[in-house]
């Protein structure tokens, strides 16, 4: 199993934002996380990239603890701006090759030679969806084993979005895997082979798309609308 | 992997650190300059105190500034937006805090090397040098070299002490939920207390076992009590900075709340 999740309870104060949730995720897997605000997605996500510390559970990647080991082969994507040094996108990229082992640089200067994107340009000077997408070419240039994107679409513009989920599609390998957290599901669903559905900080649902599309014979996004109604 | 932290460190304190050597030591060499000629023409004697008096605020500013920059790093890097980057690179949290602790005790070295330097640029000449050697052979005979070389030891380390106390504040601070400013605040000045009530009863235990100090005519047995007494104080300092490390490692370790 790629990533383990095992009695996970995680609170802030006296608010409890993830209740007792497991979860196993296979190798080769395209999977999308889904959930209105605030009902813990991110908050499982920083937990499996060791950013938050649960009160209970534990989590496994390839069999280990969240650490070094597992640091090496998960390639996240946060929700918020994180390449907040004053460098330029060259300077990013070297950043990434310095650490990760897995970094492909040449794939990412083709990525951005596709965008027409200036690497000797500062990534401060860039507008807010070209530096999403640059964000998205380092963490896909990675030969990752486990892929973890944040709402990578939040914020760009439709043709943008079209171009991050082919990115997605064409720069992952088949024995990897990918959790998408998004609220655009109709943009993401087609590509999706799993879904995992989070409420209150309780998963659930967690089965493959086709088959909850043919039980349904409905969309992800209206399954998601019917079984999120406010 | 510490080696690369390191390396990502200095280039961003050499930017910003840097620019203020490079004003410190143009100053000196301005002062020095200005010396030269101050005999000839009169009027540059204006000048000269000016730039003195800008040149010692130089100083001042610029080792604060210094301090500055380490805190803002450690907290930008560990515990802001950049922290997502940080904290899931492929290295040990152990790594990530002693390269902060490492770049304080560099960038203090580099500070103090580069004020040093300039003082010497503008100031330094034969009647200072046989100056301070006179100072150094008279307080070697009085006997107060020692424990004034210990004093200054003390000094070095009381600037890392009140830096790590900072870092530890604020590590405590930021694994709050809110307030985290307010937290770390708060925090280093519950830390700064507790240390100081230590050091208090250190102080009086010793004073209780040496009480023949306080009636001594003889200036030696004084100065040798202060060089043993400086030791011991130097020995906590050492104690409380392994704290404040141990303490850091396990908020950043156990508690970090990234926002």
């Amino acid at each position: 199993m790629l990533l383990t999740c095992k009695n996970i309870d995680m609170k802030f104060g006296d608010k409890r934002v993830l209740s007792d949730v497991n979860l196993n995720i296979e190798k080769g897997k395209i999977i999308g996380f889904l959930g209105k605000n605030g009902s813990g997605k991110t908050t499982l996500i920083k937990i499996i990239n060791g950013l938050l510390s649960p009160v209970n559970g534990e989590i496994l990647v390839n069999d280990e603890k969240v650490g070094v080991e597992s640091k090496k082969v998960i390639s996240y994507l946060p929700e918020r701006t994180y390449l907040t040094m004053n460098l330029k996108v060259r300077e990013f990229i070297d950043y990434f090759a310095t650490f990760y082992e897995d970094f492909d640089k040449d794939k990412a200067y083709n990525l951005l030679a596709d965008l027409k994107i200036d690497a000797e340009e500062k990534l401060s000077n860039l507008s807010k969806g070209t530096k999403e997408k640059v964000s998205l070419i380092l963490v896909m240039s990675r030969k990752a084993s486990l892929y973890i994107l944040d709402e990578p679409m939040g914020g760009v513009d439709p043709a943008t979005r079209d171009y991050i989920l082919d990115t997605i599609l064409n720069n992952f390998n088949d024995d990897a895997s990918i959790i998408i957290s998004t609220h655009l599901i109709s943009d993401v669903e087609k590509i999706l082979d799993e879904v995992i559905f989070i409420d209150e900080g309780k998963i659930i649902k967690h089965e493959s798309a086709d088959k909850l599309r043919s039980e349904n014979n409905k969309s992800i996004d209206e399954i998601f609308r019917e079984e999120f109604k406010c | 992997m510490l080696g690369k932290l390191l390396k990502y460190d200095i280039k961003w304190q050499a930017k910003r650190l840097v620019p203020l050597y490079l004003i410190m030591l143009g100053s000196a060499a301005a002062i020095r300059i200005i010396d030269l000629f101050r005999d000839t023409f009169s009027f540059l004697n204006i000048f000269y105190g000016l730039l003195t008096v800008a040149f010692i605020f130089l100083i001042i500013i610029g080792f604060i500034y210094m301090a500055f920059t380490n805190i803002k790093r450690y907290i930008d890097s560990l515990f802001k937006d950049e922290g997502y980057l940080t904290h899931t690179l492929p290295v040990t949290k152990s790594n990530l805090l002693l390269t902060k602790f490492i770049m304080a005790a560099l960038t203090f070295a580099f500070t103090i090397i580069v004020i040093i330097l300039a003082i010497s640029i503008a100031y330094m000449n034969s009647n200072i040098i046989d100056g301070l050697n006179y100072i150094l052979d008279y307080l070697s005979m009085q006997g107060i070299l020692k424990p004034l070389i210990l004093f200054m030891i003390l000094m070095i380390f009381e600037y890392f002490f009140y830096m790590f106390l900072i870092f530890t504040s604020i590590s405590i601070g930021y694994s709050k939920n809110g307030n985290k400013n307010v937290n770390s605040v708060l925090w280093a000045i519950v830390i700064y207390f507790i240390v100081q009530a230590i050091n208090l009863i250190y102080m009086g235990i010793i004073s209780f076992m040496h009480p023949e100090v306080l009636t001594a005519n003889n200036p030696a047995v004084v100065i040798d009590f202060l060089s043993n007494f400086v030791l011991g104080y130097l020995v906590f300092e050492i104690i409380y900075i392994g704290v404040f490390y141990y303490i850091s490692y396990n908020r950043m370790n156990k508690h970090l709340n990234l926002p």
